[in-house]
């Protein structure tokens, strides 16, 4: 009874979203759940070799193994430290060429379509040459991390500036206001949202450059332990290392969405 | 020297297929203090020329005169009120109001206490932390009214600014921008496409012909005495400026090939 009233008292719209949350929790992590329980099962029958699939139980292990040696912090931090700076430059770079091609328009036309061939092409097939230029190492990895990130910010912040109510400018016209006052009270505040939507966007094709650049050219960090395990043929700790990806990702959008949230108060500031 | 003078503005805009002359001749002399509606069939180029008076657009040719200076570009003494309010949808409505303030350098605290001034005037107590989407569209259309004033301008730009509105909320915004104005008598430029309203409310009545090449075809005096009321609606003057109103406008169509020059 008692249980019921507490319920009733939540709120309508309060009761229809923490039931959205309910479904998208289940829906989303229910697949991949009966999955590794599945593949835990077949292990345990026999059906599968489990020195060529490992198992989900092993997978943890892993894990857990590579914390207590020390090697999971130390890749966090060259991995960590890679992409910090490919998604800072992505961002900054990224960000700003878009805003710029959003406002003027024959920067638009001067810089789209290579937006556009960048986003198309394999950039992970110009390995060798990036690595010709950059050499083995972290500036290959950070630089191919920028490569694949850069897309989706200047895309998002040009198509935000692009959608800003064409009213808004005119009031700021209107009371003669200049343009960097557009850009700052108008412009900015307008594309937040789909500027932020770039910015997660970019963050994990910031993670995958990241991780994938080692994998080829890396002296160190998570796609590198990839690599190497994939070639010692240790299934596990490859599987291991690759739940630390998917793990840091949703960790990194999971922070994204944070921030965005708190940082949204500075728009309704005065 | 009149406060506004419209010298033969023509304002035509390029489009895929060449460039369109939208007003042909738009020539007024506006007094200081006056309240003046323009009205004109749909497309005739009303807020075109409202633009060329705020200096958002120039006129291809002729110009439009502020207290004798020529008008090029957007000025502190003007101020536009936008059919659509024009919200920042993630601002408060004491920050909107503040806006045009805030965009001339005005210091924080000193355009707070003007916006909240203001909030009062258009009847907004108590909503100065409300978000736009959280207002009617007769209390957004306040807020755009309350950010141009807070400016202080000394001519009020305005195109159909209850245009969106009801009937009934729309004439009691109505009654209330004239009791505002009836403070301090700023020079008002309104666009409307109601008859009623613009009798209502202005001094005089610009009536414009439809475009391409639009002029004014008449320019109609309302004699009737301030403040005004609701009630001088039932009276027979307001009724016989009607009917030569809608006369006009409506027929238009008549009245442009047997008579091309009335004025
Ligand atoms: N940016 C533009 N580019 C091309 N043509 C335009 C532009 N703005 C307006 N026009 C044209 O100029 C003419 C006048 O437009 P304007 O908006 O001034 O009319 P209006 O009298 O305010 O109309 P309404 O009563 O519908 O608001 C119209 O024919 C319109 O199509
Ligand atoms: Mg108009």
């Amino acid at each position: 009874m008692a249980w019921t009233s507490v319920i009733s008292t939540v709120r309508a719209d309060d009761q229809g979203k923490i039931r959205e949350r309910v479904y998208a929790v289940v829906l989303g992590g229910g697949l991949i759940f009966i999955g590794a329980v599945a593949w835990q099962l077949a292990v345990m029958a026999g059906a599968v070799d489990e020195f060529l699939t490992s198992s989900p139980v092993l997978v943890i292990e892993g894990v857990v193994k590579q914390i207590v040696s020390g090697e999971l912090l130390v890749n966090i931090g060259i991995s960590g430290l890679e992409f910090i700076v490919a998604f800072a430059v992505a961002s900054v770079f990224g960000i700003s060429l878009g805003l710029l091609m959003g406002r003027l328009r024959y920067v638009k036309y001067a810089i789209e379509p290579y937006v556009w061939l960048l986003y198309s092409s394999p950039v992970i097939a110009l390995f060798p040459l990036i690595v010709l230029i950059f050499g083995l190492g972290a500036p290959s990895v950070v630089f191919i991390a920028i490569m694949l990130a850069i897309v989706p910010l200047i895309v998002n912040a040009m198509q935000g500036v692009d959608n800003v109510d064409p009213g808004l400018i005119k009031v700021v016209e209107s009371f003669g206001g200049n343009e960097l006052q557009l850009l700052r009270k108008v412009v900015l505040p307008a594309s937040f949202p789909t500027i932020m939507a770039g910015v997660r966007l970019g963050m994990g094709r910031a993670v995958v450059g990241v991780v994938v650049g080692e994998l080829f050219a890396g002296q160190g960090g998570i796609g590198y332990s990839i690599d190497k395990y994939a070639s010692e043929l240790n299934t596990t700790q490859v599987f291991s290392s690759v739940l630390i990806v998917i793990v840091a990702g949703l960790v990194l959008n999971f922070i994204a969405r944070a921030l965005e949230r708190a940082s949204s108060g500075w728009r309704t500031d005065l | 020297m009149s406060h506004i003078t419209f010298d033969s503005v023509k304002i035509s805009y390029k489009t895929s297929d060449g460039e369109v002359e939208a007003v042909g001749d738009f020539s007024a002399e506006i007094q200081k203090g006056e309240f003046i509606a323009i009205v004109g069939p749909s497309g005739c180029g009303k807020s075109s020329v409202l633009s060329a008076a705020d200096g958002l657009l120039k006129p291809a040719a002729g110009n439009v005169y502020v207290s004798g200076e020529p008008v090029t570009g957007p000025g502190h003494g003007r101020a536009m009120v936008f059919q659509d309010a024009s919200l920042m949808p993630w601002r408060s409505v004491e920050s909107n109001v503040a806006f045009g303030l805030e965009l001339r350098g005005v210091g924080k605290a000193e355009r707070l206490r003007t916006a909240r001034e203001l909030v009062k005037l258009v009847g907004l107590e108590g909503r100065e932390r409300s978000r736009p989407s959280q207002l009617s569209g007769g209390m957004r259309q306040r807020v755009g009214i309350a950010r141009a004033l807070a400016v202080d301008p000394e001519i009020l730009l305005m195109d159909e600014p209850f245009g969106a509105l009801d009937a009934q909320t729309r004439e009691s915004m109505g009654m209330e921008l004239l009791r505002i104005w009836e403070n301090d008598r700023k020079t008002v430029l309104f666009v409307t496409h109601g008859i009623d309203e613009a009798i209502l409310l202005a001094d005089r009545v610009l009536v414009m012909s439809a475009g391409p090449r639009s002029r004014i075809v008449e320019d109609i005096t309302i004699d009737l005495p301030r403040p005004r009321t609701r009630e001088v609606r039932v009276g027979r003057e307001f009724q016989v400026y009607r009917s030569r109103l809608s006369n006009l406008l409506f027929g238009e169509q008549d009245a442009r090939t047997t008579e091309p020059a009335t004025r």
